[in-house]
């Protein structure tokens, strides 16, 4: 197909559906969340019963106030909403990258590749998944995300409710594009085709705020209109000073993330896989400044159809601990990518990873 | 004396370039197209008469130009606007104090503190339209790039706490001062530098049981020290050596309150700092040091090999995009055999035969002074311009990540809706001066925004359409070509 046709293809596509028709009902929409700046996962899911990881823990300790979920482990009280929706999701325990680098970047850089290099995990599936149309894969962030880097198309748009441009400037950067061998004038003409597509959407389709939970509102919003693929993603968690308990840093995130995941969740109605990570931990005890610093294994949360709920991973204790400092990581991230890609029919995009056993029926 | 010989070699330079650009023929010497393309990979834009200037001089002594310190009284003149840039940092605290105390009852109080708030930022934002300015209005155009890359490199941003307001700018100052010196100067002043401490915590970096009570180590800067700013990951450290640069680094703090000197500059508290031995990368640091060893250890990182080959290729990158191994190693073979002169390493970057491999996208902030030097240069530092780049995903100053904007894809589907939508507003800036100087053709606009594809099949009657100069400007910002640099 050439790029005359291909623009044709999508040219009629704008008159009779405004979004891409799902090609399988049984294929469920699915959403990555990535919380990047590494979340305290034993703050999020404390051990209820190990008494000398709780002193390790000193004053960042959260068992005592922590909702429960099993016997022996608890969930933080920001996370109120979400210990709901857990009633039918999987708690993953012991969750990071294969080494214990600790650096941010290349961790969340493996996450999002899924074990593999060159493109993204979340690439692979819209490839996969026979997805072509950029709004069947859309990335609700700033800037394209390392997930979806490849040659599948995808859409990055930070805030659909803002109309950014009016017919008459999408037909001329149409025109300013046209005839290019530039990769980028590809994507030019496939975003405003996509943003064209969205404008044609009735008035009040998203959410028009420009917080944090709106995209998550707004995700909702773009797999009812047929978009199957999205990324989403939360930062602030790099919590090295001032963390607390429940006041401080860290509970202020967990109750961003809480609405953030209500709003999805319950729009979502179970209808759609959603996957939160976060690229590793942080140290079992505090640090000099009321914090912690980078460590290894942390807690993930995986939702939606054939989901096995309930707690998944071996509980952290005090007594068995990676650098005698941080929790190990019992399931990396690309392992539970294959799980999922084992599930949902994707075949292996993770380069062999063995996945998590378990998490789906 | 020295003005002499220093000048002879561009004097010989510029009669050879005058013979070559004009031919044998009598008037102004005239730049081809190839000029036009070095000046766009190593300036932030080719303003009129630039190509000129450039074939008057000779590449090599442009380049020695444009990296030697000048005045520029324009640019000074302009950035007088701004009264916070020559403040230091203790004047500007005092001047734009934070408001503290108790949240106030009444709507008026609220509104009130909320305006002392934005006060309080107010260098914040002169720092912002200052770099804008810099950027569009400076002579030395390579000079500032190396600065706005080193000032990449070493990201501070300038949100994190209401006291950067005060501290950032000594941040861009020892930058300023140091991009084209040698690195070790570089990475010691920024070791040095409050902003920079604060920002990954290192204020807050104590001796374990030391004598700073309940504080106890805070290994964020000495990670992102190894990691980002010196040798990176492929150097193979270890958690004990994260953990031991974090040591060394203990005590390293910053002046707040005038009782112990020049509020905002560097202080080693000794009380705080960790007299143990230590061992980074295979190299011991015996008992008893202190501030001293700090200074070993940016002596270790600063000339280590992974850091040479590191910097080396980044350097490359932000001018070449995606640089040969061969040009790499050119450069680094520069850095070794001149111990890190960044004057030397970027003349063999900007000399090299591959400098022009690669097609690098061009920034939200290269993308409008692009605009606005073609233009005139126009004057475009306003915190309407700041706040248009925000939009556009750049924080003039810093982003919040330590990496910076490194690796950050700037022509992605969403940016690229957003810079067409954004061209209106740059076109109609532009478009008063385009059209005093009689530029209202879309060839004339051609020639003058894109005259490295001067004489490009197609590119005017593509621009065409408008008759307004603010509406052609507005279309051949838009164009594939003129994302990249």
């Amino acid at each position: 197909m050439n790029r005359r046709t291909f623009l044709a293809g999508l040219a009629a596509g704008v008159a009779l559906a405004p979004l891409p028709a799902r090609a399988a009902a049984t294929r469920a929409p699915l959403v990555l969340v990535v919380l990047r700046g590494a979340m305290d996962g034993l703050s999020v899911a404390p051990p209820l019963g190990d008494a000398s990881l709780r002193a390790l823990r000193g004053g960042l300790d959260t068992a005592g106030v922590a909702l429960p979920v099993t016997p022996g482990l608890g969930l933080h009280p920001a996370l109120a909403r979400t210990h709901r929706h857990l009633e039918a999701g999987a708690l993953l325990l012991g969750v990071g990258p294969t080494v214990a680098g600790r650096s941010h970047f290349e961790a969340q850089d493996e996450l999002e590749r899924g074990g593999l290099r060159g493109t993204g995990w979340l690439s692979r599936v819209a490839s996969a998944r026979g997805l072509t149309d950029p709004l069947a894969t859309v990335a609700l962030t700033p800037t394209l995300p390392v997930a979806l880097g490849g040659p599948a198309p995808a859409l990055c748009i930070e805030h659909p409710g803002e109309r950014t441009l009016d017919d008459a400037g999408i037909a001329t950067a149409r025109r300013l594009y046209a005839g290019s061998t530039d990769p980028a004038a590809q994507r030019a003409l496939a975003g405003l085709d996509a943003l064209e597509r969205l404008s044609r959407l009735p008035a009040g389709t998203f959410d028009p705020k420009r917080d944090e939970v709106a995209a998550f509102r707004n995700a909702v919003r773009l797999v009812e209109q047929g978009t199957e693929l999205v990324f989403l993603e939360l930062g602030s968690w790099d919590t090295h000073v001032r963390q607390g308990t429940t006041d401080g840093l860290l509970p202020r995130r967990l109750a961003v993330l809480d609405e953030s995941l209500d709003a999805l969740l319950t729009g979502l109605g179970g209808r759609a896989h959603v996957l939160v990570l976060t690229e590793f931990g942080r140290t079992v005890g505090p640090n000099g400044s009321s914090g912690t610093d980078h460590g290894h294994g942390s807690v993930g949360f995986l939702f939606g159809p054939g989901v096995v709920a309930g707690v998944h991973g071996p509980t952290p204790r005090a007594d068995v601990l990676h650098d005698q400092r941080d929790v190990p990581v019992t399931a990396t991230h690309a392992q539970v990518l294959a799980a999922l890609d084992r599930a949902l029919g994707h075949g292996d995009l993770t380069g062999g990873a063995v996945p998590v056993p378990g998490l789906f029926a | 004396m020295r003005r002499l010989p220093r000048h002879l070699p561009a004097i010989l330079v510029l009669l050879g370039a005058g013979v070559l650009a004009r031919g044998g023929r009598a008037d102004a010497p005239v730049g081809t197209p190839a000029d036009a393309a070095f000046l766009t990979r190593v300036t932030y834009g080719v303003a009129p008469g630039d190509v000129e200037h450039l074939v008057r001089r000779g590449r090599a002594a442009w380049v020695a130009e444009q990296l030697a310190p000048a005045p520029d009284p324009q640019l000074d003149r302009t950035l007088g606007r701004w009264p916070t840039l020559g403040m230091r940092p203790g004047e500007l605290r005092d001047a734009y104090p934070y408001p503290r105390g108790p949240r106030p009852e009444d709507s008026m109080g609220r509104t009130m503190r909320r305006e002392a708030r934005q006060s309080q930022r107010t260098p914040l934002d002169e720092r912002s339209a200052a770099r804008v300015a810099r950027t569009v209005l400076a002579k030395a155009q390579l000079r500032e790039r190396v600065v706005g890359f080193w000032l990449d490199h070493f990201n501070v941003y300038p949100r994190k706490t209401p006291a950067m307001a005060w501290l950032w700018g000594t941040h861009e100052e020892v930058v300023r001062a140091h991009a084209l010196g040698r690195f070790r100067d570089l990475l010691g002043a920024v070791a040095h530098n409050p902003a920079m401490l604060v920002y990954l915590d290192n204020t807050r970096n104590a001796a374990e049981d030391g004598e700073a009570g309940e504080r106890g180590l805070n290994e964020n800067y000495a990670r992102e020290l190894l990691e980002l700013h010196t040798v990176g990951v492929e150097a193979g450290y270890t958690q004990d050596d994260v953990r031991d640069v974090a040591r060394i680094l203990t005590g390293w703090g910053v002046v707040i309150d005038e009782d112990r000197g020049e509020p905002g500059s560097f202080r080693f508290r000794s009380q705080w700092h960790d007299r143990g031995a230590k061992r980074v990368l295979g190299v011991d640091f015996p008992p008893g040091g202190l501030e001293d060893e700090g200074e070993r250890l940016l002596d270790l990182l600063a000339r280590h090999p992974a850091t040479v080959r590191r910097l080396s290729a980044r350097l490359c990158r932000a001018f070449v995009g995606t640089p040969t191994p061969e040009m790499v190693g050119r450069v680094e073979e520069v850095w070794r055999s001149t111990d890190g002169d960044l004057t030397r390493v970027v003349e063999a970057i900007v000399s090299d035969p591959e400098l022009m491999h690669g097609a690098p996208a061009r920034s939200p902030l290269e993308w409008v002074a692009a605009a606005a030097r073609a233009a005139g240069p126009v004057d475009v530092a306003d915190p309407t311009t700041v706040q248009l780049l925000e939009d556009m995903g750049q924080s003039v100053l810093g982003t919040l990540p330590p990496t910076g904007y490194d690796d950050v894809d700037w022509l992605s589907s969403d940016a690229l809706v957003r810079r067409a939508q954004a061209a209106e507003r740059v076109g109609e800036w532009l478009g008063p001066t385009l059209s005093r100087d009689g530029v209202d053709t879309p060839e004339e606009i051609v020639a003058r925004f894109l005259p490295a594809h001067a004489g490009q099949a197609g590119l005017a009657e593509r621009i065409g359409g408008s008759t307004w100069s603010s509406g052609l400007a507005a279309h051949v910002i838009s164009t594939p070509e003129f994302q990249r640099r």
